[in-house]
């Protein structure tokens, strides 16, 4: 679903561009609080344990856990990257990717995990040529922001009224298929005020390839999922009652 | 920590090995809406060296496909290695205009 260039008018690229400009800074922001406050919560923790001095110690554990999720994050970048190359065909002449934003907010939380989906998008755009340059706001607002963000709270709600394994799973399906699904309306959206055509025209047909896509990425995000839980694997936004 | 860094890893150059043999070269979803619809856009920059994931050197497919998604793997940690780097490199420039302020203060 990567909008090529020159399929966007400048003034709706502009103005998608703004707004993942916008929501990327917001991200920014609240993963940068998350980490700092992660560090005396460890801290308290382990208070059995210090002895040290305790604001020293407190920055050094808060340069610790952001150190990890960095790398975490470049992990499961590299992780989604490879996934969105892998096109499985949906019907005949028509294949599709899976986007990752569900996996990346379950594997990182929806903050991190729409910057992570903002830099794999930005790498295929700028050195291989997927997705406009463009176009890279307007990608980056329906795949990495609508993708992730929207996905993650159909997720959280559904996971948080079961608190149940039938609730994760379920949230993680109908996430996968909310991700496509809402990032191809905002695509028919932008195309249509863009003038390709009649929203009438272009949303049924764009929604109607994308629920397929959709419900591939709900089953193929529960496999990894299941497949990191199986591991041990500390799935950052898996947790009903956080963020 | 790392183990779980590493699974990742593993699984990403796995996933891109099979991109690289298995993938479909039929149009995604909005190219094939772009051509049934006929809408007309203009072409613009692309970078002819890894253009759809494939290395132009190499003339093997699947080689090209696959040497293409490990670049991009080396591409994204590279960067987010990065961002590592220039953090600490923050933090030590905060930490030595701090040391600054309180010699000056002593002073």
């Amino acid at each position: 679903m990567h909008i090529p260039n020159g399929l966007l008018d400048p003034k709706v690229s502009a103005g998608a561009a703004f707004a993942a400009a916008g929501a990327l800074g917001y991200c920014i922001s609240r993963v940068r609080q998350a980490l700092a406050k992660a560090a005396p919560e460890a801290l308290l923790a382990g208070a059995g344990n210090i002895v040290a001095n305790i604001s020293d110690g407190s920055k050094r554990l808060a340069g610790n856990i952001a150190d990890r999720h960095i790398m975490k994050m470049g992990a499961a970048g590299s992780l989604i990257f490879a996934a969105q190359m892998f096109n499985f065909p949906v019907a005949s002449g028509t294949s599709g990717h899976i986007l990752g934003g569900i996996l990346a907010a379950i594997v990182l939380g929806p903050f991190s995990g729409t910057i992570v989906m903002s830099i794999v998008l930005s790498v295929q755009s700028i050195f291989f040529a997927d997705g406009g340059i463009s176009s890279l706001g307007a990608n980056i607002l329906n795949m990495a922001v609508i993708g992730t963000f929207a996905s993650y709270y159909v997720y959280y709600l559904l996971h948080r009224s079961f608190k149940n394994d039938a609730g994760f799973y379920s949230g993680i399906f109908l996430a996968g298929i909310s991700s496509v699904l809402l990032a191809s309306i905002a695509c028919s959206v932008e195309m249509a005020l863009s003038g390709s055509g009649q929203l009438n025209v272009i949303l049924p047909a764009m929604a109607a390839v994308h629920l397929k896509i959709g419900a591939a990425e709900g089953l193929i995000s529960i496999i990894f999922v299941r497949y990191l839980s199986s591991q041990k694997f500390d799935l950052e936004g898996k947790a009903a009652d956080e963020e | 920590m790392k183990s779980s860094i590493a699974i990742l890893w593993v699984l990403a150059v796995a996933i891109a090995v099979c991109a690289g043999i298995f993938a479909s070269a039929d149009p995604d979803g909005l190219e094939k809406v772009i051509r049934l619809l006929k809408i007309e856009h203009r072409s613009g920059y692309s970078p002819e060296p890894l253009i759809s994931y494939a290395v132009g050197a190499i003339k093997h497919p699947t080689f090209s496909a696959v040497l293409g998604g490990i670049i991009g793997i080396l591409l994204i940690i590279f960067i987010f290695h990065s961002i590592l780097h220039l953090r600490h490199l923050i933090v030590l420039l905060a930490k030595l205009m701090r040391a600054e302020k309180r010699e000056n203060d002593v002073k």
